[in-house]
């Protein structure tokens, strides 16, 4: 799958990526060694994540 | 005995585990209700974790337990880590569970959860 195909719309459960939350807090933890970050603990608590810009604002929010 | 650490096997698979799967027609959206540190714990090749102070603490009230390698059952099942036996009858619930679920506990909660 080429990267440049997946649009910040792009459900993260979906016909596409298909990602659950095991997948997603996994590939979080991959991010992190990525982008040599830690994100806290805490980030999740309280919150659901519909598509791919909910992931990217996350994550941008972290490391800005 | 102190012990200060947990050990992943992971690193002595040799492969990496295979993607979690939905299931056919999953949809909507995603919650995380696991704290980071125990994913962490759980993908990393890392080998080594270090066991927070409150689960220490617990873990100092009842053990050490009795621990050896189980030799021949590796050589039976052709194991790649090494495999040990743990009797934990003997802590405070008198079983496995208080033991097993101690560090999960003690991640929710530094994750705030409740």
């Amino acid at each position: 799958m080429d990267p440049a195909e997946i649009t910040e719309a792009e459900p993260l459960s979906g016909a596409l990526l298909k990602i659950n939350s095991l997948g997603f807090l996994g590939m979080l933890v991959r991010l992190e060694d990525e982008l040599d970050v830690t994100l806290p603990d805490n980030l999740f608590v309280n919150r659901t994540f519909t598509t791919v810009a909910d992931l990217v604002d996350v994550i941008a929010g972290e490391i800005e | 005995m102190n012990v200060t650490a947990w050990r992943s096997v992971l690193p002595h698979l040799g492969y990496d585990l295979p993607p979690d799967l939905s299931p056919p027609g999953a949809s909507g959206p995603i919650t995380a209700q696991l704290p980071l540190e125990l994913v962490r714990q759980s993908v990393s090749r890392r080998e080594w974790w270090p066991i927070p102070e409150p689960v220490a603490e617990l873990y100092r009230q009842y053990r050490p337990t009795p621990l050896w390698r189980a030799t021949r059952f590796e050589a039976e099942v052709g194991a790649r880590v090494p495999i040990y036996v743990k009797y934990e009858g003997g802590n405070l619930s008198g079983s496995h569970k208080l033991t097993t679920r101690a560090g999960p506990g003690a991640l929710l909660q530094a994750s705030g959860r409740t």
